[in-house]
């Protein structure tokens, strides 16, 4: 493979930034030759809990998914053959399931015939007595170690973690986390710019496509304290049992409207984290120019008087400002 | 008022302020409060006073630190014209204070803070040399002699020149030494006043003509009330017929709101002598109709406690009845010599 190092360095290394913050309990080395040799990302000592694996959620089932476990499951009777192959599906809803559609349980899975088959998996998918997937099977980042890899990656005044889900799409589990931040390491735009990541894999490309940033535009972010340009960004981890990218480049997640849901309610509570933030560095921002405006009015006021009275030296009055303002903010 | 007091006054002014910080603490001082609410007619004076109300001025409050710190500096800079014997107008005391740090919104604040200088100290803002920019005009027979410095001792003549003189400082703060005028007659434009020079009018009546310019300046009628008094000159008025004319008159007569808190500025005994509503009927005047505007000065006016005379309440019945106005200039429609020859002839006599 060919590639330009000097184009590409710069990528290269927001990619491995980036992971770094995905995941916090790696340490990556990144040599070039005699050029550089540098170590990040290693800010969390343990390494995550492997996630639990799951048997697939009868919502995800087709028909080519069913041949296949029927054939690793030689002769069972039907619900049997539902209740071990699927997450969710227990007696009872595998009973009230069969009799809905009208088979007996014991049937042999190996003589349904073609027609049967399809029926049974459009059954499984639209039937709605089956619980939630197992969203044990997902790994989040978590509160504590995505804020601990932001803080030690970003220099930022505001770290603010949420997170919504477990939730589904077609049977597989998903959540959504993500931190906002604050600070001049990140560009100032009207919206705040966001970092995509896909169950721990940055996203760099692609972002017009994918439905995380196009949900982005869909909050008023003038509500939630970007009036004007502001330094803000939000890193947002997407994971799922399956992740449904757009195209073979994995690069952006499928508009899917369940996502867009639980995504734009992401934002909003990120974005009032922010709101606070903003308008809690506006008013210390104002109240900081209000005492330096009333400092030199005062010492105008000392200069004039003493001039009017006829002195050479104006009293000092740094004393009497700072008393007066004590514990509002530094003078 | 002596110049030395002035600046006593104020140099107290100053050292009040240094010496509440010496002792740690914020100076404040009180206002009487200029709200409307607060301006009362004082029939005794027979002019408009501040009532009791009083407003505070704390240094130590963020909101008030501003103008505070504004008002010492027009003290300061009061201070130094008068030491220096200088005069400046109130718009260069509006650009005067940006080189000194201080910064006024617009020349608004700044007359304000004079204003506020004037109740803090009860000195009228002419004392420290501080004059707004019109200026009107005087002639007549009359002898005055010179205070200004360069000039002191120097007697005017105030028919010098055809033009009249301007109410300056200069003249402001003259004494009257003799006259040989009988009448002071205030007109209110300049073509009038200029017209009654020309015609020699103020020969054949003996007066002393003062232009005002519309609503005449502190210092002119300062210098009026000083003529009237020192020099036993009657005054009588002579202004547009419409409710602002008269309103000029009124404001000679017996004060302005905005001028409540300044004392000895009303010619309670002078007379308003027209264009009055039945001068218009009786000389066959052209005249207008009475705008909205106008009508509504007519309530306002009708409200006021300076227009409870007998006299007033019929010119304003007289304007509501009438419904129209008319000018000065408009004499001219009978030739250029009939508001001398006539109108004034009947009135003056």
């Amino acid at each position: 493979m060919r590639g330009d190092l000097k184009r590409a360095q710069e990528r290269v290394l927001e990619y491995l930034r980036l992971t770094t913050v995905a995941s916090p309990h790696a340490r990556i080395q990144f040599v070039i030759d005699d050029l550089l040799d540098l170590t990040i990302g290693g800010s969390i000592g343990t390494v995550p809990a492997p996630p639990i694996p799951s048997k697939p959620h009868p919502r995800g089932t087709d028909v080519e998914m069913l041949r296949k476990l029927i054939e690793k499951s030689e002769h069972k009777g039907l619900r049997s053959f539902l209740i071990d192959s699927f997450q969710q599906v227990g007696d009872r809803s595998a009973s009230r399931l069969l009799r809905f559609m009208g088979l007996h349980p014991n049937t042999d899975v190996s003589v349904l015939t073609r027609e049967e088959l399809s029926f049974l998996g459009t059954t499984l998918r639209s039937f709605d007595g089956f619980g939630r997937p197992d969203s044990r099977s997902l790994s989040p980042i978590g509160p504590n170690d995505f804020t601990r890899a932001i803080e030690s990656a970003f220099n930022t005044a505001l770290l603010r973690f949420a997170n919504r889900g477990p939730c589904e799409w077609d049977g597989n589990a998903f959540m959504l986390e993500g931190i906002v931040c604050y600070g001049d390491e990140f560009p100032s735009a009207d919206i705040p710019t966001m970092y995509r990541f896909a169950n721990r894999v940055p996203l760099l490309y692609d972002a017009s496509e994918c439905v995380l940033a196009k949900t982005l535009k869909r909050v008023n972010w003038s509500r939630y304290g970007a009036r004007v340009s502001q330094p803000a960004a939000l890193f947002i981890h997407f994971c799922s049992t399956k992740v449904p990218y757009k195209a073979a480049g994995k690069q952006s997640i499928a508009h899917l409207p369940q996502i867009e849901e639980e995504a734009l309610a992401l934002y909003r509570k990120l974005g009032r984290a922010l709101n606070v933030f903003v308008k809690k560095k506006e008013r210390s921002s104002r109240e900081t120019k209000r005492i330096r405006e009333f400092s030199k009015m005062f010492s105008l006021m000392a200069r004039y008087g003493a001039a009017l009275a006829g002195y050479e030296k104006a009293p000092s009055t740094s004393h009497m400002v700072r008393r007066l303002f004590e514990g509002d903010v530094d003078v | 008022m002596s110049k030395r007091n002035v600046v006593e006054v104020l140099t107290d002014l100053g050292k009040d302020i240094v010496s509440t910080l010496r002792d740690g603490e914020f100076p404040t001082f009180k206002l009487p409060d200029r709200g409307t609410k607060n301006i009362v007619y004082d029939s005794a004076a027979d002019q408009f006073i501040l009532g009791n109300s009083q407003i505070t001025r704390d240094s130590s409050n963020t909101k008030h630190i501003r103008s505070f710190a504004q008002l010492i500096w027009v003290a300061y800079f009061a201070k130094q014209l008068i030491e220096a014997d200088r005069t400046s107008s109130l718009r260069d005391l509006y650009y005067s204070s940006e080189a000194f740090g201080i910064d006024f919104c617009d020349q608004a604040e700044s007359d304000r803070m004079v204003i506020d200088l004037e109740c803090l100290t009860g000195v009228p803002r002419e004392k420290f040399g501080i004059f707004p920019e019109e200026h009107s005009s005087i002639f007549g027979a009359v002898t005055m002699r010179y205070t200004v410095r360069g000039y002191e001792g120097k007697e005017v003549d105030l028919t010098m020149s055809p033009d009249g003189l301007p109410v300056g400082r200069a003249l402001m703060t003259a004494e009257p030494i003799s006259t040989e005028a009988e009448v002071l007659l205030a007109v209110e434009s300049g073509g009038m006043f200029s017209r009654l020079i020309e015609t020699r009018a103020w020969e054949r009546y003996n007066a002393v003509l003062v232009q005002l310019g519309g609503q005449a300046p502190r210092s002119t009628r300062s210098l009026m009330k000083r003529l009237h008094d020192e020099l036993d000159l009657p005054v009588l008025i002579f202004t547009d017929g419409d409710p602002w004319g008269m309103h000029i008159a009124q404001v000679v007569i017996s004060g302005s709101a905005n001028s409540a808190h300044i004392m000895g500025l009303t010619i309670p005994d002078a007379r308003w002598i027209g264009v009055t509503p039945s001068d218009i009927v009786e000389h066959a005047l052209p005249s207008e109709p009475l705008t909205n505007a106008d009508l509504k000065r007519l309530d306002e006016l009708s409200r006021d406690a300076r227009y409870t005379g007998m006299e007033w309440k019929n010119h304003i019945k007289e304007f509501r009845a009438l419904q129209r106005k008319t000018e000065q200039q408009a004499f001219s429609r009978h030739g250029a010599d009939y508001v001398v020859d006539t109108y004034l002839a009947r009135k003056l006599e």
